[in-house]
């Protein structure tokens, strides 16, 4: 076994030390995790996608002190091949991706656990894991191969009770054939007569949509504790993420309905299995859970890629029981219509903006996708999105609260929470240690319920479920308050000559409320930034910048009096005009970089080497329709006036355009690689966007789901053509609290590897793991890109052994 | 013996010995006068013209013979694999499908046909090659300008030195395009556009190589003709570095380039600079537009996607469908979609690039880790009467330990972006897919896979509405 200790693992300053083993090749893009409990050991399976197979690490389970036969030497160790010196390999058809364990017992009550698998063929195959763990340590053993059972097509997800017993329910959930529905299977797994797991199918129905995860109420291993489950030990329900993206005129995505949020399927309402794959019926008993909410403006539909349910847990000592299903995390699917969903736009009304201000949304980061959404399912009655701070989460009516986005997508998610503490601890007992690096004596938190996604980073973030917000190393660690937005320095380059007034930005103050003398919440901050709205980006404010897509147009070029036309066949400039944060029209101008004579023929003097830093005033644009090629008409200037006898037909030249001092502005703001708007000298620019986290401690109202990010003002000296360059720039940073400035580190509680063997990332599927040895949960996270498995224990972080990967 | 009529006998034997044998590949060697019958040897790029020939360049990775080889081989025989019928597993290569044969340079790349004109660049000699395909008959014949050698099947001299004619070293991206130059009544409109992989050194100040990369375009009627050569990286845009796949935009009329290969000086080549690809964790990945009609003059724009895809290595790329979002009251607007392969870590990429607000850089909007390193892609085409959901191919191969013999093809549905379907057991090192045109009423798109360790040809066929059903049909030829 390969393993890289992480210490301290936490985005800290400090962690600087992590322990890098270059991958070695045990496992291919780990994705699924499961596990299967045995009489002295569990076996954690880990779906090895890459080279169609299974790994298993061995986990003594018995409690500390007591005998067992799992050696130390075995415990969190691969499971042998047979020859000793590899893993196991278990072969389990092609790619396979999902799994679930089933805690069978068989008639002595012995664990017997078995691991289901979905690969990409259309079938849901058995592992028994005591014959796997048998024949790695009995050679007389044979290894059996996966029971397989049929099903309608290619699994999507597998998902299995975690209540022991004889009988185990699972259910799968296949993907859509052609012209058909996807499926959902209930399976019976059980013992054969040759003590081997086997699945028998059991009932099967049609679900309308592209399902994405399945997930069950987890919890205690009790079934008297329990109530998710059926009398005869089925899931009560089983939830199903709707990852629809697309839709079809007969099937369309609307918002509360296809391809937004999950669906509740009554398990004991699924038709009996009928083995006719071309007629399932559809599910019967059914209730959707959107992830959007009719208070949302604009309503879209948030499909949803993985989802968890919340387990049973105490949130105070002495308080009530919180039923396991009552809330439900998802991460979202990204969706086309929030592609590209940035821009100028209409300045919101009740945001005290000056007049004549440019108003700009910075829009939703990669369409959408791996944001997080919190619903209270509400079982028996309609479901919510949870409701923004402060309003309590329980509530039903107020502003529903923003996705939350981690720093990078997230790509799973689970649960941590209990409702039976551990000996001389009291409710709320799930721990988690955070300030690892930041604080003296890092503190470890009480909390009644957890959060967990994995990240495109490679991380495990963790949210304080009840609260809607990440936890802070900072801010709950004591080390420091509310996370507030900040401003680098601003940088004006090239920097002028000595005695000229500088160029400068100017940051409004805090919009007062006449009536209250206080701040408007939205506008409480310098530059009006906001906590949770303002995020970590570098900006460009840039002085008659190259228009982003028009660096070289080409073209013919002709000269009737002092105008020089420009001729485009092969361009449409109708985007660039009509693009409200370019405007590309006359005032605009153009640089010559290139002109090529005619075939035979040779350029005249005035056209062999064009000055290419006189800027060449665009007098008209015609942008081009069908038939009709696009033009710019231009100014000869002093520098640019080339004879008319220089444009014989043929001649072509190629320009650079730039923003000009017209109405739109001479100025262009970037925020990274994407340009804003353009806006006038001594003209206000108000950047909005999207909500990703509510940080701060306490809300006095439940703070917008768009709010600003930014505003400024370019003040001092304007820049004056011919004496300043073009292309001046005002460059600045911001930092919105999920990383420390200046690094890649988040600030809100992460554990990921960050030695370089860790920088693929793309953190799979998650899986919360506790056991009479390991009472203080464990959390296993896939790291699918990383080809790793990173083993954390949040209680204990930044101790010794608490955050390992494997690889 | 005197020393001088020792050393003067010595240097007279020295020049009386032959030189190395020339070992022409098959099969027009290795001795002419008793050849090899024709079979893959590290097959590379593949096209297939729809006039029925199937285009194979033998790029000889291994230098084992003195040329690389062009084989045309006739579809309809290649086609009888496909269902209905059972998996024909192995089978020898194809020799009565052989239609043509010509000998190339080494180390080609991807391979297109145009204007009935193969073409794949040889990254050691930086030359073209360009044979002319016989719509007729297949037959294989050396193109030398404008014109055809009819007959002439010793290609290996290409038909120009990228290098010397347009800065373009170790060439390897390759596509068709259009092109208008600046003034022009009329465009080329079937152009060859080739990229360089390898860096070109401009410039080497204390020790350190300033490099830039290329792109060149060719017109087809005159490959040897130099329409214009335009810098896609230099030092001050892009490091410099050298560039993989390349796709064009008939769109935009713009040239999309992916992948980072870097060029230093190496101890080990004794001083000389060597070619790497670009270090997996620099945190860069560049996406680079070229508007061709700019000719020479063409200003490359760069974006740097490395936050959002974590890789560096970009080995394909894939021009995918022009999709329409309408979400009122806002405009239509119109997003470009591009498929990538990233490695460390291995991933399927959806690329969004905005059309209609050029203010917007392009983002990756689905990435899929796929567990398998991942190489080239191809976005299938689907025949009119099967609509559907946007189906990308992928070679890939799962490396255990060292190896690298257990390649497969994966399936994208990129449309939703999932993987929908894999085929195991390609063999060693899948590479370059093509796909037989589809026809209406066709149930299944029909691939040609080069195989390129495993010296043979893969024929798969991908079911659309069952994607997880594809399987080999068969696999042709084997090495010796």
């Amino acid at each position: 076994v390969k393993r890289a200790l992480l210490a301290p693992l936490l985005a800290a300053f400090a962690c600087s030390s992590t322990g890098s083993i270059l991958p070695g090749g045990d496992f291919s893009g780990p994705s699924g995790l499961a596990v299967a409990r045995l009489a002295d050991r569990n076996l954690l399976f880990v779906a090895n996608e890459g080279s169609n197979e299974l790994r298993a690490l061995m986990l003594c389970n018995s409690a500390a002190g007591a005998p067992t036969t799992c050696t130390p030497k075995e415990d969190f160790h691969f499971l042998p091949a047979p020859n000793r010196l590899f893993p196991a390999s278990i072969l389990v058809g092609e790619r396979p991706l999902r799994l679930a364990g089933a805690p069978l017992v068989d008639a002595a009550s012995v664990p017997h656990g078995a691991v289901l698998v979905a690969g990409s063929d259309a079938v849901l195959r058995v592992v028994d894991a005591a014959n796997v763990l048998a024949a790695s340590q009995d050679k007389t053993v044979t290894a059996e191969p996966p029971r397989v059972v049929p099903l309608p097509a290619a699994p999507v997800d597998v998902v299995a009770t975690d209540v022991s017993g004889q009988v185990v329910t699972a259910i799968a959930v296949s993907q859509a054939p052609a012209g058909g529905n996807a499926a959902l299977t209930v399976f019976r797994v059980t013992l054969d007569a040759n003590g081997l797991a086997e699945a028998t199918r059991t009932q099967r129905c049609a679900l309308d949509f592209a399902p994405a995860k399945l997930a069950l109420v987890g919890g205690r291993d009790d079934p008297q504790t329990r109530d998710d489950l059926l009398g005869d030990g089925r899931p009560r329900y089983v939830y199903v993420a709707d990852g629809t993206v697309t839709g079809t005129a007969a099937q369309p995505i609307v918002a509360g309905g296809r391809g937004d949020g999950a669906v509740e399927v009554s398990v004991a309402d699924i038709p009996p299995f009928v083995d006719d794959d071309a007629n399932i019926p559809a599910c019967g008993v059914t209730r959707r859970l959107p992830a959007s909410d009719p208070a949302d403006s604009p309503r879209r539909p948030r499909p949803l890629r993985s989802i968890a349910l919340s387990p049973a847990f105490v949130a105070t000592d002495g308080g009530p029981r919180v039923a396991g299903g009552t809330y439900l995390l998802g991460a979202t699917l990204g969706t086309a219509d929030l592609c590209g969903d940035a821009g100028v736009r209409a300045c919101r009304a009740d945001l005290r903006v000056d007049a004549g201000a440019v108003c700009a949304d910075h829009g939703t980061p990669r369409c959408g996708a791996g944001a997080l959404i919190l619903l209270n399912t509400n079982v028996g009655g309609q479901s919510t999105v949870a409701r923004a701070p402060p309003t309590p989460i329980s509530a039903s009516t107020g502003l529903p609260m923003a996705p939350l986005h981690p720093p990078t997508p997230a790509r799973e998610v689970a649960f941590m929470g209990r409702d039976d503490c551990p000996a001389g601890q009291l409710p709320p007992c799930t721990l988690l240690r955070v300030g690892v690096g930041i604080a003296s004596t890092p503190p470890t938190l009480r909390v009644p319920l957890i959060g967990l996604a994995s990240t495109e980073n490679g991380g495990t973030v963790f949210v304080k479920a009840l609260d809607r917000t990440f936890f802070n190393e900072l801010r709950d660690s004591g080390v420091a308050p509310d996370p507030l937005p900040s401003i680098s320095t601003i940088g004006l380059v090239p920097q002028p000559a000595p005695g000229v007034p500088l160029t400068q930005l100017t940051f409004p103050d805090p919009a007062i409320d006449p009536n209250t003398q206080m701040p408007f919440p939205s506008q409480s901050l310098v530059g009006w930034m906001n906590a949770g709205v303002s995020r970590d980006a570098s900006w460009r404010v840039v002085w008659h910048a190259t228009i982003p897509g028009l660096e070289s147009v080409s073209g013919s070029v002709s000269r009737t009096g002092s105008t020089i036309r420009l001729v485009l066949p092969g361009k449409d400039l109708n985007p660039w005009v009509a693009a409200p944060g370019i405007r590309l029209g006359p005032g605009d101008f153009v640089r010559a970089i290139s002109f090529a004579a005619p075939p035979g023929t040779t350029l005249c003097a005035d056209l062999q080497s064009p000055a290419t830093s006189i800027d060449v005033p665009i007098t008209a644009v015609r942008p081009g329709s069908p038939g009709s090629p696009a033009e710019l008409d231009l100014q000869a200037v002093t520098g640019f006036d080339p004879s008319a006898s220089c444009f014989v037909p043929g001649v072509g030249g190629t320009f650079e355009v730039h923003a000009g001092t017209t109405a739109a502005g001479p100025w262009m703001v970037f925020e990274g690689l994407d340009l804003l708007g353009r806006v006038p000298h001594g003209v206000q620019f108000v950047v909005t966007g999207p909500r990703f986290d509510y940080p701060l401690t306490n809300y006095s109202a439940p703070p917008p789901a768009n709010d600003p990010v930014l505003a400024f003002t370019i003040s001092g000296r304007e820049p004056v053509p011919g004496q300043d360059p073009a292309g001046l720039f005002l460059g600045f940073s911001t930092f919105g609290g999920q990383l420390f400035p200046g690094t890649s580190r988040e600030v809100i509680t992460t554990v990921r590897d960050i030695s370089n063997a860790g920088q693929p990332g793309f953190a799979g599927p998650i899986l919360v793991y506790s056991s009479p040895r390991e009472p203080d949960p464990i959390v296993f996270t896939a790291l699918t890109g990383a080809n790793g498995l990173q083993r954390s224990r949040p209680a204990q972080l930044g101790t010794a052994d608490s955050a390992v990967v494997f690889y | 013996m005197p020393r001088s009529t020792a050393l003067l006998t010595g240097l007279l034997c020295a020049c009386s010995f032959p030189a190395a044998p020339t070992l022409l590949p098959p099969p027009f060697g290795p001795d002419p006068g008793r050849p090899e019958p024709a079979r893959f040897f590290f097959p590379n790029g593949i096209a297939i013209d729809p006039a029925g020939w199937v285009v194979v360049a033998n790029a000889n990775g291994n230098r084992e013979f003195d040329a690389g080889a062009a084989y045309s081989l006739r579809s309809a025989d290649l086609l009888q694999y496909f269902p209905p019928g059972t998996a024909a597993g192995t089978i020898p290569f194809p020799a009565a499908a052989l239609a043509g044969k010509a000998m190339i340079g080494n180390y080609t790349g991807p391979l297109v046909l145009a204007a009935g004109t193969a073409y794949s660049a040889s990254r050691d000699s930086n030359r073209l090659n360009a044979v002319a395909l016989d719509p007729a008959t297949g037959a294989l014949s050396c193109r030398t300008g404008a014109a055809v050698e009819v007959g002439n099947e010793d290609c290996r001299a290409g038909v120009i030195d990228l290098s010397n004619a347009a800065r373009v070293e170790g060439p390897f991206g390759i596509a068709v395009g259009k092109v208008l130059a600046p003034g022009a009544a009329a465009e080329v409109d079937v152009a060859v556009l080739v990229s360089s992989l390898v860096p070109r050194i401009d410039q080497i100040q204390s020790g350190v190589a300033f490099t830039s990369s290329h792109l060149a375009a060719l017109d087809a009627r005159d490959p040897s003709n130099v329409l214009f050569d335009a810098t896609v990286t230099d030092r001050l845009r892009g490091g410099g570095v050298g560039a993989g796949s390349m796709v064009y935009d008939d769109l935009t009329r713009e040239v999309i380039l992916v992948g980072c290969y870097t060029r230093f000086g190496s101890a080990s080549a004794g001083g000389e600079p060597s070619t790497l690809k670009c270090a997996s964790n620099s945190g860069s990945n560049i996406l680079r537009f070229v508007p061709v009609d700019a000719g020479s003059s063409a200003a490359p724009r760069l974006y740097e996607l490395g936050a959002q895809l974590r890789a560096t290595d970009t080995p394909g790329l894939a021009l995918g469908n022009l999709e329409v979002v309408t979400t009122p009251p806002a405009a239509p607007r119109r997003l470009r979609t591009l498929y990538v392969a990233t490695r460390t870590p291995d991933t399927i990429a959806r690329i969004r690039v905005p059309v209609d607000d050029p203010a917007l850089a392009p983002f990756a909007d689905s990435i899929v880790p796929v567990g398998s390193q991942p190489s080239q892609v191809l976005r299938l085409q689907r025949p009119p009467d099967r609509p559907g959901t946007e189906l990308v191919a992928v070679t890939a191969v799962a490396t255990y330990q060292t190896s690298t013999a257990n390649g497969k093809l994966i399936l994208v549905d990129g449309t939703l972006g999932q993987v929908v379907g894999q085929v195991d057991g390609l063999g060693d090192t899948p590479a370059q897919i093509a796909q037989f045109p589809p026809q209406a009423g066709e149930a299944s798109a029909r691939l040609a896979i080069t195989v390129f360790g495993s010296c043979r040809l893969s024929l798969v066929d991908v079911p659309y509405d069952r994607p997880n059903a594809a399987s080999i049909v068969a696999n042709l030829g084997s090495c010796p």
